[in-house]
């Protein structure tokens, strides 16, 4: 057996302060460099749409498709009431659904079926590669399960804000009460200088 | 008297059978070339334990699906034999159990479809259910 001599304890203090300044410098960067999360994607005519697109709106991104029946409806619905519940300040706020489904979700598709949540959503589609690229910035998880009937994806549910000025902000849960959801964003759109 | 009402209680107990019956079913309409759909539906039973073992709709598939949440992800999942407790209900609401309607003909809000619902001990029962529009609560 070898003795711990002084330097083998100098050798892992300072491994461990390394292991220091590298956490301190990557909070340090957290706080200060804005969390912008760009992407590349298509609008429902062919466009090309990027964050910058929703520069001066709040936006409530969340990630979806359109041939699901039981969570999908009722998120939008969701979105939709708590539109209505923020009155006046809805008018700053831009619901955006991106689709894990690009297969099936092409633009017309998406537009008819985001014409039925009031008209305010835009919809999001793209190549199977951009739509992993956002996803994954967006720490969204998706994926395709093979069932009897054919397919269906298994996605992640939050809904994402992002300020005016394109900076991520936070995620909320879908099934917030619209009411609660409404305050809540509010409170985070009062304290903003925008 | 009391005698005789605790024995017609035991009596009434031992021969109880599933008692069944569907109340407030209603799916989702369909958008555009959109085929999927969801069924909803209250299971009241007033007898013995009972299970749902399939649905069916006219021209589609369907399934009883449960949606439920795993670290942030939602997965539909099938659920093979629904149980319906005895003296109880089973609700199939949104975000919950729900009856997936697949690769099925158009349904139009306003309009009703046929629901099929199978039961282990009560049998086959079959109820209209109102097509409601897709941002039905």
């Amino acid at each position: 057996m070898t003795k711990f001599g002084s330097w083998q304890a100098l050798v892992v203090a300072l491994i461990f302060a390394a292991a220091g300044m590298v956490t301190y410098i990557g909070t340090r960067d957290l706080h200060e460099k804005p969390d912008r999360r760009d992407f590349l994607l298509q609008g429902t005519e062919g466009q090309a749409v990027t964050l910058d697109a929703f520069k001066g709106k709040w936006v409530l991104m969340f990630f979806g498709f359109t041939s699901c029946p039981d969570i999908c409806p009722n998120t939008l619905l969701n979105i939709a009431n708590t539109l209505e519940a923020l009155g006046p300040d809805a008018k700053d706020v831009q619901p955006v659904f991106i689709t894990v489904d690009p297969e099936r979700d092409t633009g017309p598709v998406l537009k008819d079926y985001l014409a039925n949540f009031g008209g305010h959503v835009v919809g999001l589609t793209g190549t199977a590669k951009q739509i992993a690229q956002t996803a994954a910035r967006y720490q969204t998880f998706y994926s395709k399960r093979t069932t009897e009937d054919g397919y269906t994806m298994d996605h992640s549910t939050a809904v994402e804000l992002i300020s005016p000025e394109g900076v991520y902000l936070r995620a909320f849960r879908p099934d917030d009460d619209p009411d609660d959801f409404a305050k809540e964003l509010r409170a985070v759109m009062r304290k903003s200088p925008t | 008297m009391k005698y005789l009402v605790f024995i017609a209680s035991l009596l009434a107990s031992g021969a109880a059978t599933a008692e069944v019956t569907i109340a407030d079913a209603w799916v989702r309409e369909t958008i555009g070339a959109g085929r999927t759909s969801a069924g909803y539906a209250r299971i009241v039973n007033t007898g013995a334990a009972d299970r749902l073992v399939a649905v069916s709709v006219p021209a589609a598939m369907a399934d009883v699906h449960e949606s439920r949440e795993q670290g942030g992800v939602m997965r539909m999942l099938p659920v093979k034999a629904l149980e319906i407790p005895a003296k109880g209900e089973t609700v199939l609401k949104p975000g919950g159990y729900h009856i997936m309607i697949m690769n099925g003909p158009p349904l139009k809000r306003g309009e009703t479809v046929t629901l099929t619902f199978t039961f282990e001990k009560a049998g086959k029962i079959t109820v209209p259910a109102k097509i409601a529009p897709i941002t039905a609560p």
